[in-house]
């Protein structure tokens, strides 16, 4: 399996994120919270851990442009930015080691609590909104990672396959 | 020097300051100013937001599915309420045609200009919206009207509610709408909205940002003997020459004296609710 499959999966996921999770949501708990799923986010940092780091960011920016550039409020590349990065830092910190279940969640949630402050830091520096720390990270932080983590848990086992099969392939042709 | 030199020898910290730099510029260049986009911009923008439409309306179609499913045992008792109302339209509609009636001919009286006659007759076109965005800092919706429909930058939209928006980039067949909860008072790019009382045509203020913890619009600069009072009405005045006249937006909630002591400000309770949204209606003023 070519590494591209990527691509459409996570255009997949991009025209579900902004549509049919919008509908799921409820509207009391969006009134209340910010709650925003970013499950390209999860599938690009599965990428960076497990298959190539420079393939993560890459797919990272991109896929981060898009969203920027179809939902152009503020201005363009908070998003591209921060998954970029976020998983840049993902495949930098985890290069040498060995990932389990555990460690792998570990590093998923550092990264989702780092992408979440890009993504605030980035509008509160330029002055486009003017939530207070506090609020945000109640309201929009902490419910994020935890609803980015169960993505992560229900992804873990499908995206090993995908990516160990991925990863198997070359070797075959190459006997 | 040489700790400099060697730092920049590590191509790794060198790409990633150099890729920090062009975000920056990015985001600082494209904050607020919105040009008017290429056709390869408007291809993608165009295949994205067609796509999204499909999926976006099957969605809403499960979701107001079950919501029927749900609600149908309402429907009897809300099918009497409503042919009582019906009755209650078809008299007030008899009045309204005389009042209409009435109205012209005063108006023509009045020598009114040809552009002040036509600035309460808006157009309104019906969207459908294909996409909102999933981000709880920037909240835009896509719907499915764009350049070869009329659309344009800064033509307000607005729900049977009440005012929710406005447009802020148009490609070929759809349009970004920005929310009003995105409003904020120290965006140097957020259009504030003029707006009055309805009945009360002295009164003035300005909604400048929404309060995202009590998500309620907070209405600025009104003068301390100004009579907008508690559960007022709060309509688009049209002195800001962006959003049109007339247009509702609130129900006053709270009136206090301003940070500074010289205004007060209003807490204003949005009509429109900004989530789940299907149908909106983008206005038009004719001869704009």
């Amino acid at each position: 399996m070519s590494h591209f499959w990527f691509i459409p999966i996570l255009l997949l996921v991009f025209l579900f994120e902004g549509t049919l999770f919008q509908w799921l949501i409820p509207s009391e708990l969006k009134l209340m919270t910010g709650l925003s799923p970013h499950v390209m986010l999860v599938i690009v940092l599965y990428i960076s851990l497990f298959l190539r780091r420079r393939l993560g960011t890459v797919l990272g920016l991109l896929f981060g442009l898009l969203h920027d550039f179809i939902y152009y409020g503020f201005m363009i590349g908070p998003f591209a930015f921060g998954i970029g990065v976020t998983s840049y830092i993902a495949g930098v910190m985890t290069a040498r080691a060995k990932l389990t279940l555990f460690s792998t969640m570990m590093v998923m949630s550092f990264s989702f609590i780092l992408f979440e402050h890009f993504l605030y830091g980035i509008y509160y520096l330029f002055q486009v909104i003017d939530f207070s720390y506090e609020w945000t990270l109640m309201h929009v932080m902490i419910p994020n990672v935890v609803f980015h983590l169960l993505f992560a848990l229900m992804l873990y086992i499908p995206l090993r396959w995908l990516i160990d099969k991925m990863k198997a392939k070359p070797k075959e042709e190459e006997r | 020097m040489v700790v400099l030199i060697r730092l920049f020898r590590n191509k790794r910290l060198f790409v990633l300051l150099l890729a920090l730099i062009f975000f920056i510029a990015l985001m600082g260049l494209t904050l607020g100013i919105k040009h008017e986009m290429t056709w390869p911009e408007k291809f993608v923008k165009d295949t994205v937001a067609w796509s999204q439409g499909l999926i976006y309306k099957s969605a809403g179609a499960a979701a107001g599915f079950l919501d029927d499913v749900r609600s149908l045992r309402n429907i009897y008792e809300e099918n009497k309420a409503l042919r009582s109302i019906l009755a209650q339209y078809a008299r007030d509609r008899a009045k309204l045609n005389t009042l209409e009636a009435e109205n012209r001919r005063l108006q023509e009286l009045l020598e009114f200009t040809e552009r002040q006659k036509q600035f309460n007759n808006y157009k309104f076109h019906v969207a459908r919206v294909v996409s909102q965005s999933p981000d709880a800092y920037n909240a835009t919706i896509n719907i499915d009207l764009g350049e070869k429909d009329g659309m344009k930058v800064d033509m307000a939209v607005v729900t049977t509610e009440g005012l929710i928006g406005r447009i802020v980039q148009v490609s070929a067949f759809h349009s970004t709408v920005q929310l009003l909860t995105s409003l904020s008072e120290q965006d140097p790019t957020a259009k504030p909205i003029a707006a009055k009382a309805e009945g009360k045509e002295d009164s003035f203020g300005m909604i400048e940002s929404y309060d995202r913890e009590k998500n309620r619009l907070i209405m600025t600069k009104i003068r301390h003997d100004d009579p907008i009072a508690e559960g007022d009405v709060i309509l688009s005045s049209g002195l800001g020459q962006v959003f049109p006249k007339g247009l509702r937006i609130g129900t006053v909630e709270t009136r206090e004296v301003g940070s500074f002591g010289i205004t007060h400000i209003a807490e204003i309770k949005p009509f429109a609710s900004f989530s789940h949204l299907r149908e909106v209606f983008v206005v038009e003023i004719p001869g704009t």
